[in-house]
Formats: C-alpha cells, sequence, structure tokens
C-alpha cells in the first residue's frame, strides 16, 4: 500500500506581531506575508529576535499584540499542539529513547491516528527522507545530517501546514553544511511546504529560501529576494548584511536626468540614480559593491556615466577564483575591489596610485 | 617510559584516606564476630551467634518491619511532591521560583532534633493525631530535599526543546509529560527513589522523639545498646551496611553513580 502525505501549502501572515520578553521588547510590531509554498529565510545577528518570531509562530512564545495567521485561520490564541505547525529545531530535538521509525511516528500516535493509516504515513515519510534503512536505529547512533532528515520526517509526518526550521545548519560541520544547504532546498522543494527557516548565515539565506527578511533589533529592516536585497538595500544595515559594501559619505547637490550629484571631497563629486525624494544640502552614504569597481591608471576625462575616484592599492589578495583588492583613498578611508581570474587590472602594483571607476547606475543611495 | 614501583604520595593519600573513611565501619564488621559478649577489640574469638541473635530479637522484627513501611510511604509521598516541585521549579517562570526552590532545601539545615522535637509537639499539643502519622510527614520532610535536588538536576540536564518538540508533534501537555518527560527522567527518578527509602530508613534523631511502642530500625538499636553490651547490634549493622552496599552498587551497575551526585 502507498500513501502519499497530504501537505497542502499555506500561507502565513503576520500583523502587528509584538513580543516582550523579561521586560524587553524583543519584536516590534512585525508585518509579514509569506506565499503558500515559497520559503522564507528570517536572516539577522543574534538578538534580533528571529528565533523569538519562530517561537511565536509555533505557538512557544505568546506574544503581547499583534496576531498569526496561517492559511488565513488566525492561530494567536491556539496552543501549539493544535496548530499544525512544524518544527525541526537547532538541535534537533529528537527523542533519544525511540528509535527513527518511533520518532517519526511519534505524532500520529498522539493523535490517535489508526495504525494503518500510521504505518504507511511512516513509510512513505522514511521514503521520503531516504530513512528506510535506519529505521530501527536510535538518533544518537546517526550523523548530524541524518539527525536532520529525522526530524524533518517527523515533523512531516504530522502533514503540518508550515514547517519552521531554527538554523537547521548551525549543528552540522562546516564542510557538510555548504552541501547540505542545496539539498536542504531541494528537499523542502519536493515536499512542497511553506517552510520559514531561521539563519544567521548570509550565504545560507541565500541558497535556500526564495526570498529573505533580513531582521534588526525586533524588526524586519528589509525583505525581498537575494538580489533585491543585493542591489537595491533600504539601509546600511542590510547593505552591510548581504556581502560587502563601499560608502562614500557627501552631500547631495543638483539633480539632473534622474541622477544626483553628490560631492565626496572638495572637487570630487559622484553621481547616483535618486530613489526617494532627497534634498539638495542633505548628507547621504552611496554604496558601491566591490565588483562593481575597475580600475584606470588615469581619469579618463568626464566619461559619460562612470564615476572616477582616486585611491592608492594598499593589498592585493588572491584567492582562487577571485582577487580581493584593497585601496586607500586620499581620506584613508579603506576601498574593496573585487576582481575576478585573469583581469587586466590585476597588474596594479601596491603603493601605486589609479582611479577607481564605476558606473553611475551601480551606485546606491542609502540615507546617511 | 620508567615508572617507579614505589608508590606516589598521591596513590598513598588516597589510600590513607579511603581506609579513614572504611576504618569505624570495619571495626564494626570485626567486632561483630567476636564470640565474647562485650563490645570489645580485639576479638577473643570467632561466632556468628550475634547475627542469629539478630533474627531473634523480637524488636528488630518489629524495626525492620516499622522502617521499610515508614521509607516506602515516604518515598512514594515525596517522589510524587518533589517530581512536581522539580518541574514547577526548573519549568516554569513564576513569582517567587527561587524562594519555593529553597524553601523545599530548607529542611537540609534545620537540626534534626529541632524537628522531632517541633513535629512532637505539633502531634500532642496542637493536631492531637497520632505520632505514626506525623512520622510519615517528618520523613517526607527529611526526603524531600534530596528528591528535589536529584530531579532537579535531572531536569535541568534534560533539553527542554524535546517537550515543545512534543507539543508541536500534536502531544498535550501530559502527553508530552508521560511519554517524553518521564521516561527520559526514569533513571533520574529511580536514583531518587533509593536515595528516599535510604534516607528515610537511617534516620535516627528525628525519629527517636516520635516512635512509641513499635520503634524504627535504628531506634529500636539504640534501645537495645542502652541495656545489652553484646555485639548483636554490631551484627545488625553489619547487615544494614551490605544493604547499603548492595544499593549503591546496583545504582552503580543501572544508572551510575555519576548521574546522582551531578
Amino acid at each position: 500500500m502507498t500513501y502519499s502525505l497530504n501537505l497542502e501549502k499555506r500561507g502565513v501572515a503576520l500583523r502587528g506581531l509584538t513580543v516582550d520578553l523579561q521586560g524587553k521588547r524583543i519584536l516590534d510590531d512585525v508585518d509579514l506575508e509569506i506565499e503558500p509554498g515559497e520559503i522564507v529565510a528570517l536572516l539577522g545577528p543574534s538578538g534580533c529576535g528571529k528565533t523569538t518570531m519562530l517561537r511565536a509562530i509555533a505557538g512557544l512564545q505568546p506574544p503581547l499584540r499583534g496576531d498569526i495567521s496561517v492559511g488565513g485561520k488566525i492561530m494567536t490564541k491556539v496552543p501549539p499542539y493544535q496548530r499544525n505547525v512544524g518544527m525541526v529545531f537547532q538541535n534537533y530535538a529528537l527523542f533519544p529513547h525511540m528509535t527513527v521509525a518511533d520518532n517519526v511516528t511519534f505524532g500520529l500516535r498522539m493523535k490517535n491516528v489508526a495504525a494503518a493509516r500510521r504505518d504507511a504515513v511512516q513509510t512513505a515519510s522514511l521514503a521520503m527522507l531516504e530513512l528506510t534503512a535506519l529505521r530501527d536505529a536510535y538518533p544518537a547512533r546517526l550523523s548530524g545530517g541524518q539527525q536532520q532528515r529525522v526530524a524533518i520526517a517527523r515533523t512531516i509526518a504530522t502533514e503540518p501546514s508550515v514547517l519552521l526550521l531554527d538554523e537547521p545548519l548551525s549543528a552540522l560541520d562546516k564542510k557538510l553544511r555548504e552541501g547540505m544547504r542545496i539539498e536542504l532546498r531541494a528537499l523542502l522543494k519536493k515536499v512542497g511546504i511553506t517552510a520559514i527557516i531561521v539563519t544567521h548565515d548570509q550565504e545560507e539565506a541565500l541558497a535556500i529560501a526564495d526570498r529573505i527578511a533580513v531582521m534588526d533589533r525586533g524588526r524586519i529592516a528589509q525583505i525581498g529576494t537575494g538580489a533585491e536585497l543585493y542591489h537595491k538595500p533600504n539601509s546600511r544595515f542590510v547593505a552591510d548584511f548581504i556581502g560587502y559594501m563601499n560608502y562614500f559619505e557627501g552631500t547631495v547637490g543638483i539633480q539632473t536626468g534622474g541622477l544626483l550629484d553628490i560631492t565626496i571631497a572638495p572637487n570630487l563629486s559622484i553621481r547616483a540614480p535618486s530613489a526617494q525624494t532627497i534634498r539638495e544640502g542633505e548628507r547621504v552614504s552611496v554604496g558601491v559593491r566591490p565588483e562593481a569597481i575597475r580600475l584606470a591608471p588615469q581619469k579618463q576625462a568626464s566619461v559619460p556615466g562612470i564615476n572616477a575616484v582616486p585611491a592608492q592599492l594598499v593589498s592585493k589578495e588572491f584567492l582562487g577564483v577571485v582577487t580581493y583588492l584593497r585601496f586607500e583613498d586620499d581620506s584613508g578611508i579603506e576601498r574593496m575591489v573585487i576582481r575576478s581570474g585573469e583581469d587586466h587590472d590585476l597588474a596594479v602594483s601596491d603603493g601605486a596610485r589609479c582611479w577607481l571607476q564605476w558606473p553611475e547606475q551601480a551606485s546606491i543611495v542609502i540615507a546617511a | 617510559m620508567t615508572r617507579s614501583s614505589m608508590p606516589s604520595i598521591l596513590q598513598i593519600t588516597t589510600f590513607g584516606v579511603l581506609l579513614f573513611m572504611a576504618l569505624p565501619n570495619l571495626l564494626i564488621l570485626v567486632i561483630s564476630f567476636n564470640s565474647a559478649a562485650t563490645l570489645a577489640f580485639p576479638p577473643t574469638g570467632l561466632s556468628l551467634k550475634w547475627y542469629a541473635n539478630v533474627f531473634s530479637t523480637p524488636s528488630f522484627a518489629v524495626g525492620i518491619k516499622q522502617s521499610l513501611l515508614l521509607a516506602a510511604t515516604s518515598c512514594a509521598v515525596s517522589m510524587v511532591l518533589g517530581v512536581l516541585a522539580s518541574l514547577a521549579i526548573v519549568r516554569f517562570r513564576f513569582f517567587g521560583r527561587q524562594a519555593a526552590n529553597v524553601f523545599v532545601m530548607a529542611p537540609l539545615f534545620v537540626p534534626e532534633i529541632v524537628m522531632g522535637i517541633a513535629m512532637l509537639l505539633w502531634a500532642n499539643t496542637v493536631l492531637f493525631i497520632s505520632n505514626t502519622a506525623v512520622l510519615v510527614v517528618l520523613h517526607c520532610l527529611i526526603v524531600l530535599p534530596y528528591v528535589v535536588r536529584l530531579v532537579v538536576a535531572n531536569l535541568q540536564g534534560m533539553d527542554p526543546n524535546l517537550e515543545s518538540a512534543a507539543m508541536l508533534l500534536g502531544a498535550r501537555p501530559h502527553q508530552a509529560f508521560l511519554h517524553v518527560t518521564l521516561p527520559l527522567l526514569g533513571k533520574g527518578l529511580l536514583g531518587a527513589a533509593v536515595f528516599a527509602i535510604v534516607m528515610s530508613f537511617h534516620n535516627f534523631t528525628a525519629t527517636m522523639f516520635l516512635v512509641g511502642n513499635s520503634p524504627t530500625l535504628p531506634v529500636a538499636a539504640y534501645q537495645y545498646i542502652r541495656t545489652e553490651n553484646d555485639p548483636t547490634v554490631a551484627a545488625l549493622s553489619t547487615l544494614t551496611m551490605l544493604g547499603g552496599i548492595l544499593a549503591v552498587y546496583l545504582m552503580e551497575k543501572w544508572i551510575g553513580l555519576e548521574r546522582l551526585v551531578r
């Protein structure tokens, strides 16, 4: 008899979710909308509230205010054992006194599901996670990767409407972790479940999630696809959290054809596309990603559409695929340039003065 | 690598301390086989008659029955109360949690004489109830700190996520406790129960104030040596020591003692 798990994709919505812990505000008026079947990563430094948000969605942490709904149904007051929300804990929290098979059927036994159906679900879950051979093993005997699969199998066997994963890869060793990212994403997509994953590792978030919510001090700083966050960060916090960013501070001058003129030093100005309404005389930061910058020995007199800033090469770090070039500009601020492969830009020698050039369109204006 | 065949200072010290701890008991062991009817050393001859005497002395038979009954009752009651108290102390955050923890531990710091007299006064001048009933309460108080200490240590060593995981899989709180917490606590609970029985069984000071016509075993032994000077009590002590050693051996074998003293 074959049985396929009945996993319905459901959306999750948070409205004004606020959580206090021991008098401290951990989540502050958070709104979040997650599409059915979507994988969303909550990314942020420790203490930003991402795990608390997961626990609130699971029902393990009652919110002070706000609502949590799953599949359009408000769940805020529903106890965890009736929420039908699955969670994979950071340390997997497998029951050490039960075999893999008993761990997987635990939820069904608690819900008094008939034995025939229980066996079918167990078989299907074990097969889906490739655990059939390990059904009689105890968790202590399993590797980290196997334990993770058991934790997922145990959860999906209860056919939850959403799967929460708290730092799912952090318990694995570093080498295994990178391979598991892609595997985990493939697995979640194969299961076809709405998933929320908490991580502090930007690469992990980029590799696994459809969208990333970058969190900062109890709020969502920005939510979007990896590319959106990388190319259109709305704050320095987001810009710094994903990749490296060079910043040029300056005063806004005139605006022509959708481009702001920003004076960053006496007699030195750069241009950047204006996103929001920014007034003349305002201080702004202009962010430039290190791989957008090219090098030139002389300033090419007013090449249209290109910004140019003088700087001196401090060090070159060859890392195989790419080379990191560290520059210092005239006021001693570090500028990072990343070039790849056999780029002729790499011919610059240490201490050499040259011009850092990048397209005006690659400049990102971020309110200072 | 060369290693001197001379024992090291550490080894000598260790052996010395162990001998120091065991010597008084070894003396009792030797005396219990003395053929002479005095508690004296060295023994003048060997005999097992005092062991026979242990089993033919009626007050000891009563004492064993009383002590076992008392130990079993106080163990059962204090285990139920102790597990509940430990769960509250470890799993819940409430006002006065620390105070509750200290309060449960308090009997450890109250002189047993004070506890014995206090209980006697409660029984005879306030409540007018039988001493036996109060004796059960007294032993529960004496045993409870040990039970709570052990169960708390075991609970603290347990991942609280296990209960959360159980509940997210659909287990109601009592199901999570029954199917996850309790089985994982199992060995710790067994250890706590053995501790409770031992602590109750050999209590003397506080118990003495409340026993009437049917004394517990330690009180019966005390009453015996007040009138007799023969090694019967030494034989009795050796037998109870054997029981203690057996309990320690079994606990080590089943549970591992390090779990208890953690």
